[in-house]
């Protein structure tokens, strides 16, 4: 089916998309994977710095962080490129590195495949070295984001690239994918149907999906909870549906309310303050302050220390949420 | 659960450690797709060199078009055929295969990551064994192209080459090891192979300098330099592989620490790339333990030059031995040289050339020996059998080669100091002014010129009482000339002095092709120009009436040689050589001298090859003359006297 024709299909994928029979039934089974104290240096730097992340089979987990927190080397780690200073990684069920391999997808932020072939001749490739690549889903895959087969690699653009390297992670039906940063460079349609076919890969065969973005955006239609990565470690676990509701934004108004409240920041330890950044507007001083809890007692506090301050509060959308607890980890390293 | 720690993380990669795994891909269609893969790799260098082949294959193809004159200047003749013409492109494959591969290692293990899939081929169910083996087949593959394309264009002559295509290969495998050691460090193609040069270059100089360190002590004080020159002299003269190959081969003691060093370059090379295959098979990050592996290739550089410096150390003590004696007996004997007059020493200098030419065993069938590993039987029963013992200990060729320094040393002290005398003395023995014999004349005309000593052998050949003489006539003539049959420099004629003999004066000739490894066939050839040359000559100063130029010509005075002697000589050159050999099987039956025994088994295991020599070799000593030569491209005098026999 030529999904570009077809207005339906182009937002929404048809269930028949992905619901042919895996080829080798009974090895689907899902993965799950707990790091521990991981340790990566380059040098002086720590790439990974003691990080700790569980991820049970059949979850999937968003990875959020600044550029260089360590989400790609966490990747290299678990797939064993790169060698770990300290720490184990450990997948269950018992995998040795080959079904480790033969099993998960990998799709990286750039693609990565040899530069003098086609599409096709890259997929042919693939096929001949994993043992479980399945050729239908594959021819699937490649109409439902419009490859063509004789198209060479090096012309590809780079949302085409986004998409063969999609393709290739994913050829094989792995039982745990790891995304870094799939969806650079996609236009919007294939954006939706990437994140469709992993939400329906999820239902259908619980597939163990991690996947770290810088789109937040993404986070809501697919992943259960979100890890935040800063300086090699991971700091905050939050289910997504608690990501909004748990991180609130209010606004103090007052003349004096703000530099009074920046100045004791402890005003509210117990209800969980994250950030705080004070703006003059005119003659008069505002503190936005973003926390992770009872909005009530944050306001109580206020109260207490800026009786005169006016109190407004603010919607966030998830990528709201996200930056500020970003911002919030950022401050606190 | 499976638990990879960062130990096991390591090992996880290693070819060893990999768990066999039902979900990885190892079959042969795996194998044959990499293997595949790995030669794409190199398609940015295979267009180049491709290219350049082809480029020099077709400039040569074309040189008949530049004319006659072009060719000649490349040396070649009209009538060269295509074949002949395109061996330099075989030189080009040559050295092309012993350089190249400081690229193409680098490029085989690093191309995944440089061609844009190192994290995609690392990440694909392999095995690490069948990473490694379709690289290794690879690299095998492109490895031996060079070589198989140098041996089909030198088909003709692939046995005289065959020193060069193995001293390439052993190049080209130090080329390959060195470049994948660079590419463990830099990932960039050519500065990994700038990289891998100067790593092998560095283990190799460092292991050569502690080994130096260690035995250069132990030299001093008996007669170092005289062993150390011995030594490598013979491996850094001529072909220094072959000659090394050829005395490792027979387990002499001598190329033990040559052996060693060589291992010990090797084995640090072959730790880099161990220590960091996961860089260029799993694309990971350089090699992070630089520090541990560099007190590894020191530890294992200290440890190969030890040993060499030990075994260096037990040779320099059975040097010593066996020269405490001998030192000072030569010693003594250089001051007793020193001491005789002039006239005396001079003299006594040319005797005992002359003498020891004689006994010498510098025959027709030394170069076969040498040159064929053929077997005939020696003149004397006290022959010692095989160039490779010259370099024991006690090689008698050793010291009598000593001897022969010490007593040139005196010699030519004398002759700095009194130069005027010694040339006085040597024209004078050369042309009979002073009584001599035959043999001291010859021995005297050999530092005159290439005619006068001609002349003087033609006289030898023409009165040879027996054959030990008439080889030794045919020998001196032939020593006159040299002629590359196998080079396409047919025309090439000079002595070994490199004074020209007569290159413009002489008419055209051609040996027959067949004779590019027949040696006593070319001697006997070689004779014949030597003679025809000497001919002209005499005729063309003789027509001119120009004495002057006859004396320049012999170095001095010239000497008579008559129209009968020269006849005479022809005669005996046309004389079929008898029969020199005994079978090996005989040979081996009354030979005691383990060396000797130890060289005739191993001609017994080659006993195939060595028997279709002989054949070679009798042919030659027994064809007519008329065989020796092509006849469309030899004028009719250099058979002139031979027709028929």
């Amino acid at each position: 089916m030529n999904v570009s024709t077809n207005m339906d299909t182009t937002h929404s994928l048809p269930p028949s998309k992905i619901t042919s029979p895996r080829s080798d039934q009974g090895v689907g089974e899902a993965i799950g994977v707990a790091c521990r104290d991981l340790v990566t240096r380059f040098g002086h730097v720590r790439a990974l710095d003691g990080f700790n992340l569980t991820v049970e089979p059949g979850e999937c987990v968003g990875l959020v962080g600044r550029n260089g927190a360590g989400k790609s080397t966490l990747f290299r780690a678990m797939l064993g490129l790169g060698s770990l200073d300290a720490g184990t990684i450990e997948f269950t069920p018992r995998l040795d590195r080959g079904d480790l391999l033969a099993r998960t997808g990998y799709v990286p932020d750039t693609l990565s495949i040899y530069d003098w072939m086609t599409v096709g001749r890259a997929l042919n490739f693939a096929a001949r070295c994993q043992p479980r690549f399945d050729s239908a889903w594959t021819n699937e895959l490649l109409a439902l984001l419009a490859l063509d087969r004789s198209k060479s690699v090096r012309a590809l653009s780079r949302g085409m690239q986004a998409r063969l390297a999609f393709v290739l992670g994913l050829a094989h039906r792995p039982d745990l994918v790891l995304l870094d940063e799939p969806l650079l460079g996609v236009d919007a349609i294939t954006h939706d149907i990437v994140l469709e076919v992993l939400a329906r890969m999820r239902a259908r065969d619980g597939t163990t999906v991690i996947l770290a973005t810088h789109q937040p955006g993404d986070l809501a239609r697919l992943v259960d909870r979100v890890v935040f990565v800063e300086r090699g470690r991971a700091h905050t676990s939050i289910a997504i549906d608690d990501l909004v509701d748990r991180t609130k934004r209010i606004v103090v108004h007052g003349a004096n309310a703000g530099t009074r409240l920046n100045a004791s920041c402890k005003f509210s330890p117990e209800a969980g303050v994250l950030l705080t950044r004070s703006t003059e507007v005119g003659a008069t001083s505002q503190l936005t302050v973003t926390f992770d809890g009872d909005a009530h007692a944050v306001e109580e506090a206020i109260g207490k220390i800026a009786p005169e301050a006016r109190i407004s509060r603010v919607d966030l959308t998830i990528h709201e949420a996200c930056a500020d607890r970003l911002r919030a980890l950022e401050v606190k390293s | 659960m499976s638990i990879l720690t960062p130990q096991a993380a390591h090992h996880d990669h290693s070819p060893s450690g990999q768990s066999p795994s039902n979900s990885s891909s190892g079959g042969l269609a795996t194998f044959a797709t990499l293997f595949l893969k790995d030669l794409a790799l190199l398609r940015p260098i295979a267009a180049t060199v491709t290219a350049f082949v082809l480029l020099a294959a077709l400039v040569v193809a074309a040189l008949p078009l530049l004319g006659v004159s072009a060719l000649r200047w490349f040396g070649y003749t009209q009538r060269d055929d295509l074949f002949d013409r395109l061996d330099p492109v075989a030189s080009i494959a040559l050295v092309g295969g012993a350089l190249v591969p400081f690229l193409c290692a680098p490029m085989i293990l690093q191309g995944d990551r440089s061609r844009g899939a190192g994290s995609f081929f690392a990440t694909l169910p392999i095995s690490c064994t069948t990473r490694w083996m379709s690289k290794l087949a690879a690299a095998l593959v492109v490895g031996l192209v060079p070589f198989v394309l140098a041996g089909l264009l030198r088909a003709p002559s692939f046995a005289v080459k065959s020193d060069d295509i193995s001293n390439a290969m052993s190049l080209a495998a130090l080329a390959w090891l060195a470049g994948a050691a660079g590419a463990v460090f830099v990932r960039g193609v050519p500065s990994a192979a700038i990289l891998g040069a100067a790593f092998a270059g560095a283990i190799a100089a460092l292991a050569w300098s502690i080994a130096a360190l260690i035995q250069m002590p132990i030299y001093r004080g008996v007669f170092a330099w005289t062993g150390f020159d011995a030594e490598f002299n013979d491996y850094l003269e001529g072909n220094p592989v072959g000659t090394f190959l050829k005395n490792a081969a027979s387990s002499r003691a001598d190329a033990m620490p040559m052996w060693v060093l060589i291992a010990t370059v090797v084995a640090a090379l072959l730790l880099v790339i161990w220590k960091g295959r996961k860089i260029v098979v799993n694309g990971s990050e350089p090699l992070r333990k630089f520090r541990g592996v560099l007190v590894g290739v020191c530890a294992i550089a200290l440890a190969g030059s030890g040993v060499a410096g030990v075994l260096h150390a037990n040779r320099a003590r059975l040097f010593a031995r066996d020269f405490a004696e001998r030192h000072e007996a030569l010693r003594q004997g250089f001051e007793r040289l020193d001491k005789l007059p002039t006239d005396e020493l001079f003299r006594s200098w040319i005797a005992r050339r002359a003498a020891k030419s004689g006994i010498e065993k510098h025959l027709l069938h030394e170069w076969i020996l040498r040159e064929n590993g053929g077997y005939l039987q020696p003149p004397s029963s006290d022959y010692n059998f095989g160039s490779s013992r010259k370099l024991l200990p006690d090689s008698t060729d050793y010291f009598e080669w000593a001897g022969l320094q010490g007593e040139f040393a005196a010699v030519n002290k004398r002759r700095n100091g009194e130069p005027a005398a010694f040339e006085r003395i040597v024209r004078g023995v050369a042309s009979g002014e002073i009584p001599a014999t035959l043999a001291e004349r010859m021995a005297a005309a050999d530092g005159l010129g290439p005619y006068h000593l001609a002349a003087l052998a033609a006289e030898q050949l023409a009165s040879s009482p027996d054959l030990t003489e008439r080889l030794r006539a045919i020998k001196s003539l032939a020593k006159l000339v040299r002629v590359d049959v196998d080079q396409g420099s047919r025309e090439v004629v000079f002595d070994p002095s490199r004074r020209k003999m007569a290159r413009d004066g002489i008419p055209g000739f051609a040996l027959h092709p067949s004779l590019s490894t027949n040696f006593v066939g070319q001697a006997r050839a070689r004779a014949v120009i030597s003679l025809v040359a000497l001919e002209y000559a005499l005729a063309q100063a003789a027509r001119d009436g120009d004495s002057t130029r006859l004396a320049d010509l012999f170095g001095g005075p010239a000497p008579v040689v008559t129209a009968e002697v020269l006849a005479k000589a022809r005669a005996e050159l046309a004389r079929p050589i008898p029969e020199l050999r005994e079978s090996v099987e005989e040979a081996r039956a009354r030979t005691v001298d383990p060396a000797d025994v130890e060289a005739l088994d191993a001609l017994l295991r080659a006993k195939a090859v060595t028997v279709e020599q002989l054949e070679a070799v009798r042919r030659g000593a027994e064809c007519p003359i008329s065989e020796l030569f092509d006849l469309t491209q030899t004028d009719p005098v250099y058979l002139r006297g031979f027709e028929g026999k």
